[in-house]
């Protein structure tokens, strides 16, 4: 459909009306051009708009333009011969979504002029070259550029964070904030910037979203946060999100560069999470990266350069101390010395180590010793600009992070480019190009064994790193001590490097088949290399020595494609609204891995890097999966009047790892919501409320995330042995079941959006109930069959939580403002139904009625006394060992006794930012706090026990005597003495509550005026202290903190790598 | 888009895709043979394994590293539960392979792809294998589920248990099909032979003479000459030192009829570093001696040795830390030089057939025999830990059984010859009383009827009501 015209003598801007009304363009013009212009006759049928104006204008002494929605109407430019300084700037100020902005102000930089747009968002302004335009308006970004000619500009504004007009990306299209009807939290890309130690996306993230809970679980450089968005949904498929980069979908967070990021938008309830039915069981975060602006081009330059250290020491005892804990343990035997008081065993280096009272020689802090002030750099650069119809940013970034222990570090490279580019009217084309890479050395590999974080702690500080000869010491050199090498050695020859260099290319191109149906069409590709390194050196204890040396080398190529198509359909009539989407995509992954590694080195020189040197090679390995996934898709949002919204999703998914005859699933969803506000009965009850909103949503997603060919009958390929020689040999590995389905989350979510204070206070308040249920389940099986387990679709976990964001300018005055983002989230599992079985994850139990990460074990109840003799030989014990509650009372201690003992998840957790600033200066306070979660640490369990033959927390020495028998420690002994250690029982399980002063920032941005005679457009200079101060109980480094996996085994410190305190200063510029 | 969701694995096999060659066969027959190590395999953490569970119960045993709940269980004979996952081990090493065997079983039987001969010498290994699964666990946990069968799908998979009875009839069976398979006598490379059938139904039938069953005197004769088939074989013999059961190169040979074969770079042993003294001596012992400390004799029954017995001397079956015994009898030499073992493990040795037939002999003939070929094979054992004694001219079944103990130690014999002879050896007075009412060395209390039997583990009963 064109525009037609028939009309005599008309005006120009009856013309200009009439095509506004056929069309969805705005025209944008001064009245006092048109008033120069004469009737005019026309006669147009069914033309373009863009025709329609040229035969129109074409003998008139005015010329059009057209950009975006608006047709901007200027005189015809004559060969200008004047000179004029002055010139007319005019423009339109627009929101992200094209509409209009009437109001915004619009001044020039240290001058008094200053005009206000009108009710298209138009405005005029007189302004000369050089000139800075600055734009603003309440709930948005505020907007500079620099002036040069008097062309026509078009400016959009960005929404500050949680205003109710911010653009949110739902999955297949955007959605205005105040239209929404489903629960989507979304963080601006500069908030992801407020800390700038923030390794990736996720770490930025942390504490931005209500409901998403993000926990740093380790201080080592780059490590890899977890993110759980309302709660553990699935004890076998996966827990986390899917992740959707600028439509690409399943790509990587974790290697884009955070200064790229335009926002991010969490679809947390499953009416949301629903367009993306079969993987968005666990949510969907969708990241959008920034594009060029084409008013300006702009290059900026970020750096920040840190400090980390240690923020604090664990209490473990000093040399003297330790020797003390050794002598009361060999004394438990009376008369038994130990052996630096002994003088018959005269031990290898005892003269090295002790005087010969027995006093030790050496003083070492081996917390100290191992770790260091972490200096690390990173710089983004970052051109961005547009010419015409073309959009473009390009983004470099580097990084070089090391970490507080000994030679552990992160370094990432990243290139990336993004275009927009309007290629015809009716096309319009987007790419994407990011490519780099990242390596790092992992010095806490080997989680349960001797590696360094452990021997950290337990290492005897009565050894020195080095003798007087150069060697290094041994734990074993005290006899008394368990062997082990020591931390500093095994953080300097043991070699761990991992790396990936990853590439990601997508192409979209939009076709505008008429006004109001879109087709869009998109392939991308991902390509990405990782590989491990490891080198465990010839003389390294326990883990070198014993093969002289032992490399390895192992290699994981990942690829896929997707391909995504769909049409997207805007109708508007009257008071209705009507926006669809209907498409289609396809999927496909695959994985090859290999391995191969080396023993018996001559020589250390080589490393992992000629495997051939080994005399001794290991088998090596190799594997290869692919998986497919295909899927079709439609959604409708209506809006009457702003008033009602209704929307429904429809998804059939398809996936190659389930049985023949369930490879799709359907998952739809509905969501409607009420802008009471919009009444007309509600304005004119002058409630002071701006903005008010119901939502409620229901929906159904899906996981399939249990890695591939579970459902077909599985050999294993193996080697036996037979009189040292190999031959193949082949069992039975893995029995399918064809009839396995998607598992399926069912979540209702109801929610309100209010907004006060002419948007001073924003509130966003969700309760959901999410239920997954046929969960893809390890369902045991009874041996007899020849199978442990089975996957099937079995069993319910129910997750109710409520989440509350608030966001507030809570004072400003002046040029003085306060402005607070608050959110407070709460969530409670329930397994419901298990098919009976117990599991048992590290230290907890699972169990049908009980909530998911709940710890279990013995209750201890304190030290048998030398008065409970006779009641604790019942149990087999003496005065002096640890007594444990008798729960069923049947005289033993056994299984039946425990009970639970707390739960890793915190009763709620709170994340609090305060941000003030007066001119250019700011100061940015973020808290986090988490109240009623456990944490178990292995630490204590293995150190603070009757026997360590290991270094020990100063707590130990409270340990039973028969002078000092109110304990919960019992009687120290040497280990072989033996005694109760139960690892996980309610001594152990501690009380892991905390507030974090996450971060304190403090910047002072420069005077724009100054800045602009050195040619620089901002010059901010920030201070930053990461991980401020830290307020718990927990006896460990930091309570929130796994080991494993964060979906079933959070809070299991075994010796994680310390999060450091991290001061940093940061540059940035733009010019 | 059908096509496009298949599953198209490239890094294993399916099973339509199997037994199409005789190269399939044959590794699908190698496959048969995982259940040897599992228990070996399985659930290893410092200085424990499951496989100790199995000595710790005699009381003859201590373990010198301090543990947890589950092995106290045994060591103490205390507090004895289903949950232990002991009991689990064993009971999974038991039915994963037999899973195995129904599976190659049920494919073979019915192929073409190999001829006659070579299929028989595979389904006989099987065969054996199975039944030495099946007697295995019907010895340790009694009445057990008899399942011969492959699981096709998750159909009727709640099976009940089976009288003993049936479930020694199918270990028979089995063996009389491996007797007849073709199979040779001797197999250097360690698989299954003739003699480790025929040896195996020895001990079948002479446990089937004893408890539970009591089938008595005919059993014993069958017993009695079934081992007398072994011997008169002539292809294995006593090896003259106890070194040589240390000798790799004696692997698979001499008197080594069936071993748990394993191999020093990638198959390796967890035995020789897991008996190493505890707490390690301040002189080490070996080059890796924080591993150790899993098992060591009581000194009681160290010290029911006789003074002058040659396996009580040092580095025999025994070596002594800080005047407290530990076991040498697998200490690996070449895991000192290679810091790993590559040991085998004794499964089934000819001094063990030695004296099943003479101790099978003394039952026939009524607690004592005099018969020349039974005294023959008791004397040929004892001679060599007294080489100065002299042929006894009668032997009773206690002599043979104290024999036992002492030669077999801690090769996990002990266990099985306990039930099914219920004696036990009261070493602190050197005489064989029953087995109800004996307190062990080790235990905190005496033997009672329930602790015959290996409970059925709790994951196994949860996930089969059938079990109760």
């Amino acid at each position: 459909q064109g525009i037609t015209l028939v009309a005599r003598q008309a005006l120009l801007s009856d013309i200009f009306a009439s095509i506004e009304k056929q069309s969805d363009y705005t025209f944008f013009y001064n009245d006092q051009l048109l008033d120069k212009i004469s009737k005019v006759d026309v006669n147009i049928k069914d033309a373009r708009v863009d025709d329609a104006l040229k035969t129109i204008l074409q003998h008139l002494s005015l010329d059009y333009q057209i950009k975006g929605q608006t047709i901007f109407i200027t005189e015809k430019k004559q060969v200008s011969t004047d000179h004029l300084q002055q010139f007319r700037v005019q423009g339109k100020v627009l929101d992200e979504e094209g509409k209009p902005l009437p109001g915004a102000s619009v001044k020039l930089r240290g001058s008094a002029k200053g005009t206000v747009t009108n009710a298209e968002g138009a405005f005029t302004i007189e302004a000369s070259s050089g000139d800075v335009l600055l734009v603003s308006y309440i709930g948005y970004t505020e907007k500079e550029l620099v002036l040069t000619d008097s062309s026509q500009l078009t400016i959009t504004l960005a929404t500050a964070s949680n205003s109710l007009d911010q653009i949110v990306v739902v999955g297949y299209g955007t959605s205005r904030k105040a239209n929404l009807s489903t629960a989507v939290g979304s963080v601006k890309g500069e908030e992801l910037l407020e800390r700038p130690t923030a390794q990736n996306l996720l770490q930025g993230m942390a504490g931005k979203i209500a409901g998403v809970n993000i926990s740093l679980n380790s201080g080592k450089p780059g490590g890899n946060p977890a993110i759980k968005i309302r709660g553990t949904g699935s004890i076998n498929g996966s827990n986390t999100p899917l992740y959707v980069i600028d439509g690409i979908v399943g790509a990587d967070p974790t290697t884009i560069d955070p200064a790229i990021i335009q926002s991010v938008d969490v679809l947390k309830d499953a009416s949301s999470a629903a367009i993306y039915g079969s993987r968005g069981a666990n949510g969907v975060v969708v990241i959008t990266t920034k594009n060029g602006d084409p008013n300006t081009a702009q290059i900026a330059f970020d750096n920040t350069l840190s400090f980390g250290s240690l923020p604090r020491e664990l209490d473990l005892l000093d040399a003297n101390e330790s020797l003390e804990m050794f002598k009361r343990q060999y004394e438990y035997v009376p008369g038994r010395l130990a052996p630096h008081l002994d003088p018959d065993n005269a031990f290898k280096r005892k003269d090295d180590l002790f005087n010969s009272d027995g006093t030790p020689k050496y003083q070492v802090n081996w917390q100290r010793e191992a770790t260091r002030v972490a200096v690390s750099h990173q710089h983004a650069l970052t051109f961005s600009g547009g010419k015409d119809n073309i959009k473009v940013l390009a983004n470099i970034s580097y990084r070089n992070n090391q970490g507080i222990m000994l030679n552990s570090y992160y370094k990432q490279l990243n290139g990336f480019l993004n275009l927009d580019w309007d290629v015809k009217s009716w096309l319009n084309i987007k790419a994407n190009i990011n490519a780099g890479g990242y390596q790092s050395n992992n010095i806490d590999n080997n989680t349960l064994g001797l590696n360094p974080l452990r021997e950290t702690l337990e290492y005897l500080p009565f050894l020195p790193v080095q003798y007087a000869d150069g060697t290094y010491s041994r734990k074993g050199d005290y006899p008394g001590a368990e062997n082990s090498e020591n931390p500093v050695k095994l953080l300097n020859e043991v070699k761990n490097v991992t790396g990936r260099s990853q590439s990601l290319g997508n192409l979209m191109a939009t076709f505008h088949l008429t006004d109001k149906l879109d087709f869009n069409t998109s392939v991308s590709g991902q390509l990405s290399s990782g590989y491990t390194h490891y080198y465990g050196g010839r003389t390294v204890y326990d883990v070198g020595e014993n093969q002289q040396g032992v490399a390895q080398r192992a290699h994981t190529d990942f690829g896929s494609w997707t391909t995504e198509n769909y049409f997207s359909y805007n109708q508007s009539w009257d008071k209705h609204h009507l926006n669809a989407v209907a498409g289609a995509s396809w999927y496909y992954y695959v994985t090859s891995t290999d391995q191969a590694g080396a023993e018996g080195f001559f020589d250390d020189y080589f490393q992992d890097n000629n495997l051939g040197t080994g005399t001794t090679p290991q088998i090596p390995s190799s594997g290869k999966t692919e998986n497919q996934l295909n899927s079709y898709f439609a959604r409708a949002n209506y809006n009457f009047d702003d008033r009602y919204l209704l929307g429904a999703s429809f998804r059939v998914d398809g996936s190659s790892r389930f049985g023949k005859h369930n490879k799709y699933g359907f998952f739809p969803s509905f969501s409607a919501a009420w802008r009471i506000s919009q009444e007309s009965f509600f304005k004119d009850m002058n409630t002071g409320i701006n903005d008010l909103k119901l939502r409620a949503s229901y929906g159904i997603v899906g996981n399939a995330e249990i890695g591939d060919y579970v459902t077909l009958n599985r050999y294993n390929n193996g080697q036996a042995v037979f009189n040292n020689n190999y031959e193949s040999a082949v069992t039975l590995a893995g029995l399918g079941n064809p009839d396995l389905r998607w598992e399926k989350a069912k979540q209702l979510n109801v929610g309100l959006d209010l907004s006060l204070f002419q948007g001073r206070l924003l509130l966003t308040a969700d309760a959901y109930n999410k239920r997954n249920d046929d969960l893809l389940y390890l369902r045991k099986l009874p041996v007899t069959t020849g199978y442990t387990n089975v996957f099937d679709n079995i069993g319910s976990i129910e997750n109710k939580g409520i989440e509350l964001g608030v966001n507030a300018v809570t004072m400003k005055k002046g040029d003085f403002t306060w402005s607070t983002g608050y959110n407070f989230s709460l969530n409670r599992s329930k397994v419901i139904d298990i098919n009976n079985d117990v599991i048992y994850p590290w230290f907890g139990r699972i169990i049908a009625g009980g909530p998911l990460n709940e710890f279990f074990g013995y209750e201890r109840l304190g030290v048998w006394g030398t008065g409970e003799a006779e009641e604790a030989a019942q149990y087999g014990k003496k005065p002096g060992d640890i007594k444990y509650q008798d729960t069923n009372g049947n005289g033993a201690k056994d299984a039946d006794d425990r009970v639970n003992l707390g739960n890793a998840m915190p009763k709620w957790e709170m994340n609090m930012t305060n941000t003030f600033s007066y001119k250019g200066f700011s100061l940015f306070v973020d808290l986090q706090g988490a109240y009623g979660n456990h944490v178990i640490s292995l630490a204590r369990v293995l150190m603070v026990n009757p026997g360590p033959n290991i270094n020990s927390f100063k707590s130990i020495l409270d340990a039973w005597t028969p002078e000092h028998q109110n304990t919960m420690l019992g009687q120290l002994r040497v280990n072989s003495d033996g005694f109760d250690n139960e690892g996980g029982d309610s001594f152990n399980v501690e009380d892991a509550s905390f507030l974090r002063i996450r971060n304190v920032g403090f910047s002072y941005q420069f005077n724009k005026d100054w800045l602009q005679k050195i040619k620089l457009n901002s010059l901010v200079f920030g201070v930053n202290v990461e991980n401020a101060a830290l307020f718990t109980g927990y006896s460990g480094y930091d309570p929130e903190v796994t080991s494993f996996d964060a979906a079933l085994n959070q809070g299991v410190d075994v010796y994680q790598y310390p999060k450091p305190r991290t001061i940093s200063f940061s540059l940035k510029t733009s010019f | 888009c059908t096509k496009f969701l298949e599953e198209e694995p490239a890094s294993f096999l399916t099973t339509d895709q199997y037994y199409k060659t005789e190269e399939q066969i044959h590794a699908a027959a190698n496959g048969t043979y995982d259940g040897l190590n599992m228990p070996f395999a399985s659930e290893i953490t410092l200085a424990a394994s499951p496989v100790y569970a199995l000595e710790y119960i005699t009381g003859y045993s201590r373990r010198p590293r301090p543990t947890g709940g589950d092995d106290d269980q045994f060591l103490l004979l205390q507090n004895i539960q289903n949950s232990n996952g002991r009991f689990e081990t064993w009971w999974n090493a038991t039915y994963i392979p037999i899973e195995n065997c129904n599976s190659f079983i049920a494919n073979v039987s019915q192929t073409s792809v190999v001829n006659e001969e070579t299929k028989n010498r595979f389904l006989g290994e099987v065969y054996f294998l199975r039944a030495y699964y099946y007697f295995r666990a019907v010895r340790l946990f009694g009445s057990i589920p008899l399942k011969t069968e492959p699981t096709l799908n998750l159909d009727n998979i709640q099976i009940g248990k089976s009288p003993i009875e049936e479930i020694y009839n199918q270990i028979v069976s089995d063996l009389q099909f491996a007797e007849n398979a073709g199979l040779p006598w001797t197999d250097k490379s360690g698989r299954v032979n003739l003699a480790a059938v025929k040896s195996l139904l020895a001990e079948v039938y002479i446990t089937m003479a004893g408890y539970p069953l009591q089938k008595g005197a005919n059993y014993y004769q069958m017993a009695y000459d079934k081992s007398m088939e072994v011997i008169n074989a002539g292809e294995y013999s006593l090896f003259a030192s106890y070194a040589d059961l240390r000798d790799p190169a004696k692997n698979n040979s001499g008197e080594h009829i069936l071993m748990n074969q394993r191999d020093q770079k990638n198959a390796t042993s967890i035995i020789h570093f897991h008996f190493m003294p505890y707490p390690e001596p301040s002189k080490p012992v070996s080059v890796i001696p924080n591993m150790g400390g899993s098992m060591a004799p009581t000194t009681a029954f160290y010290d029911s040795y006789a003074a002058d017995d040659l396996r009580k001397q040092e580095k025999q079956f025994f070596f002594k830390v800080s005047n407290t015994p530990f076991i040498y009898k697998f200490w690996d030499d070449e895991a000192e030089q290679t810091s790993r073992s590559g040991a085998n493990f004794p499964l089934m040795r000819y001094a063990d057939v030695l004296l099943l037939g003479a101790e099978a002999k003394t039952m026939v003939d009524g607690g004592t025999t005099q018969d020349a070929a039974a005294l023959d094979a008791y004397y040929s054992v004892h001679k060599r830990a007294f080489p100065s004694s002299k042929r006894p001219s009668s032997i009773s079944t206690d002599d043979v059984l104290k024999e036992r103990y002492w030669e077999l130690c801690f090769e996990l014999h002990t266990w099985f010859d306990m039930i099914r002879t219920r004696k036990a050896f009261d070493v602190e007075n050197d005489r064989i009383v029953s087995l109800i009412g004996f307190k062990a060395p080790n235990h905190n209390r005496a033997f009672e009827e329930k602790d015959l039997l290996w409970l059925i583990p709790l994951a196994e009963i949860q996930a089969n009501p059938n079990l109760k």
